[in-house]
């Protein structure tokens, strides 16, 4: 099991009042699922992620992130847990902006315990078809093409889960299902990915849906017929800038 | 994280915004430079004196001096304070010699003021003084001609003497005055050499303005005195002349049964002492500047810890990255702490370049003689580091403590 959260709380106190963002959730992923998070904004899914990312900690609760529980770490050895088990994604890519897409990619490697020689970053770049794109600056590459050098990112130290947060949120259509593609192709390859979002059909590309409604599990099913991401990049009318 | 990549990180963080990086720098600069020409200038007029005072006191000698009023009474330093005062003998410098481990020499001397000498009809009121062989070695000063005093003249009370250029000068004008006979308060002396030109010393007297002779002639056959007006004592190991000139001074104490609250009636001065003296009186300009310099640090220190207050508030954001791409609260303080350091060290050595420059315009324009020292510039570096520290420690805390999930919502 790489995720495995019993009742988990989070409460935040404001003005006398305290705020339920996540209210009791249990959720387990086993490694190699490929598991989507949905809810509208305010439903309580980016405090739950910020949980899974260990970017936070719950009130109440247990949470064991491959193997580890959580809760009983201190701040280094949450930082530690960030660095080598979790590749994360944001919407807004988050690169340096006075790094190389490279440099980028190396970001990680620098709070670990690897050694950032360059070899493991191209070969992440490589992964997600941006080797010839190493050494441009993150204003040199287009949104999708940011999203990708970020995944690379979140591979380079070959995380226990891939964790992205509306990673599409920020792109056409196009370059969105490419990010999708990147992630299913992963996951075929044995990856485990916990995808975040409000999107029908972007939640659709996993392999299973969870939705949370006022920081609880509304519902957690399974999807009959993931959509393929790739059958439908072949299906957009052709663009003519990207031959 | 490594120190390289530490480094590496600070480097790019500082080069992205290079004119803020100089904005930082600035004030550390101009208190590095002042410091660095202040030390030098300092350092140079200090050298002066004890070139000065070298040339009065020779290199390492402790002088003795009898005085009766207490140890900084007399006009000028040590040498006529033995006027009149009688409280030094013979057996307070056997003394000396036998009991205190590190003396390797005591040697007597006396002077009287106001002594007639004369050369036929020209006539001069200078200076005596009655001296050993020694006073060659430890004052470093020897005869221009003819010959010094030996051990011989002081065993037999010889009637030799030693007269000083500005006497030469008086008495003889240009004409060779070795062994020539000369009268000091009518006794009849045989000029054996002519002292080598001393010029003037720190306090403006005339060096040259002397007769010396050997010390048993001036107090057995010339004046007959059974006191001494002061003791010259060489060491063994100078590095321990402080330590052993207390201890003559407490010795010197017990055998003239001195206790408090009677004042000393005798004098132990040392070189450092006496360099020590001299440099006083450039210390108020010294404090003043260093004042400054202490100034423009602390307000360079301020303006680097505002600076970097702001850029850590522009980079919220990118702090929020570095945490959730696994940065210890220690990395982003090892971070910020860094660009703080390399910004002061690097103003601090380029204060280091300019303060030089300073003080050889100030030496050239002025005519200031200057030193600029490894520990000057030593000194300069470890304070440009720790103003880097000082206050670069509270921003750098800062970024450090942020939360990460609010820090990735920043700019």
């Amino acid at each position: 099991m790489i995720i495995e959260m019993q009742d988990i709380t989070k409460v935040y106190e404001m003005d006398r009042r305290s705020l339920r963002a996540v209210d009791g959730v249990s959720l387990q992923v086993e490694a190699g699922e490929f598991v989507a998070i949905i809810g509208p904004s305010g439903s309580g899914k980016s405090t739950l992620m910020n949980l899974i990312a260990c970017l936070d900690t719950p009130t109440s609760g247990t949470y064991e992130l491959d193997g580890v529980e959580v809760g009983k770490l201190n701040d280094d050895e949450l930082s530690l847990a960030r660095n080598s088990k979790i590749g994360l994604v944001f919407q807004s890519y988050n690169l340096l902006a006075r790094m190389t897409a490279l440099e980028n990619v190396e970001l990680p490697l620098l709070y670990g315990t690897h050694s950032a020689d360059g070899t493991a970053a191209r070969r992440a770049l490589e992964t997600v078809g941006l080797s010839e794109r190493a050494d441009h600056w993150p204003s040199q590459l287009s949104g999708g093409q940011q999203q990708r050098v970020a995944i690379a990112r979140a591979l380079i130290n070959d995380p226990a889960i891939i964790l992205a947060d509306e990673p599409t949120g920020a792109l056409d259509t196009r370059s969105g299902l490419e990010v999708m593609a990147i992630f299913q192709r992963l996951n075929r390859e044995g990856r485990t990915v916990v995808l975040v979002t409000h999107e029908q059909t972007i939640a659709e590309h996993a392999r299973r849906v969870i939705s949370i409604r006022d920081g609880r599990i509304a519902s957690d099913e399974p999807v009959d017929q993931p959509r393929e991401a790739d059958a439908e990049i072949a299906k957009l009318p052709v663009e003519e800038a990207r031959q | 994280m490594s120190l390289r990549l530490t480094l590496k990180e600070a480097l790019r963080g500082l080069s992205a915004n290079k004119v803020r990086t100089f904005l930082m720098m600035i004030g550390v600069i101009i208190g590095i430079a002042a410091l660095i020409s202040i030390v030098a200038v300092g350092q140079g007029a200090k050298a002066k004196v004890v070139k000065s005072a070298g040339k009065m006191w020779g290199t390492n000698p402790i002088m003795v001096t009898a005085s009766a009023g207490g140890p900084n009474a007399g006009p000028h330093m040590g040498m006529g304070v033995g006027v009149g005062a009688q409280t030094l003998v013979m057996e307070d410098l056997q003394a000396i010699e036998k009991e205190v481990p590190n003396v390797r020499k005591a040697s007597p001397g006396l002077l009287k003021s106001d002594v007639q000498v004369k050369y036929h009809q020209q006539a001069k009121t200078t200076e005596v003084f009655g001296i050993t062989p020694e006073f060659r070695e430890y004052r470093s000063w020897d005869v221009d001609g003819g010959e010094f005093i030996s051990d011989d003249d002081v065993r037999s009370l010889g009637r030799v003497a030693l007269i000083g250029q500005t006497v030469a000068q008086e008495l003889f004008g240009d004409a060779d005055p070795v062994g020539s006979s000369i009268m000091i308060d009518n006794v009849s002396f045989k000029v054996k050499g002519l002292l080598m030109a001393r010029g003037t010393s720190p306090e403006g007297s005339d060096l040259d303005d002397r007769v010396m002779i050997p010390v048993t002639t001036f107090s057995r056959r010339l004046y007959n005195v059974d006191y001494l007006s002061n003791i010259v004592v060489q060491l063994k190991d100078v590095s321990r002349m402080d330590e052993t000139a207390s201890t003559i001074a407490a010795m010197l104490r017990d055998r003239h049964h001195i206790v408090p609250p009677k004042q000393d009636d005798f004098a132990v001065r040392t070189p450092s002492g006496v360099v020590r003296m001299f440099a006083g009186t450039s210390q108020t300009l010294t404090l003043f500047l260093g004042i400054v310099s202490a100034i423009a640090l602390l307000v360079g220190g301020l303006v680097i810890m505002n600076i970097m207050l702001i850029s850590i508030g522009e980079r919220t954001r990118e702090i929020g990255i570095r945490r959730a791409l696994g940065a210890r609260r220690k990395d982003i303080l090892n971070q910020f702490l860094a660009e703080a350091v390399m910004v002061t060290l690097t103003g601090g050595l380029i204060g280091v370049a300019a303060g030089v420059v300073v003080a050889r315009v100030l030496s050239l324009m002025k005519g200031m003689p200057i030193v600029v020292s490894w520990q000057a510039v030593g000194l300069a570096v470890a304070f440009s580091v720790v103003v880097g520290i000082v206050f670069g420690v509270q921003p750098a805390r800062r970024a450090a403590w942020m939360n990460p999930v609010e820090a990735l919502r920043g700019k």
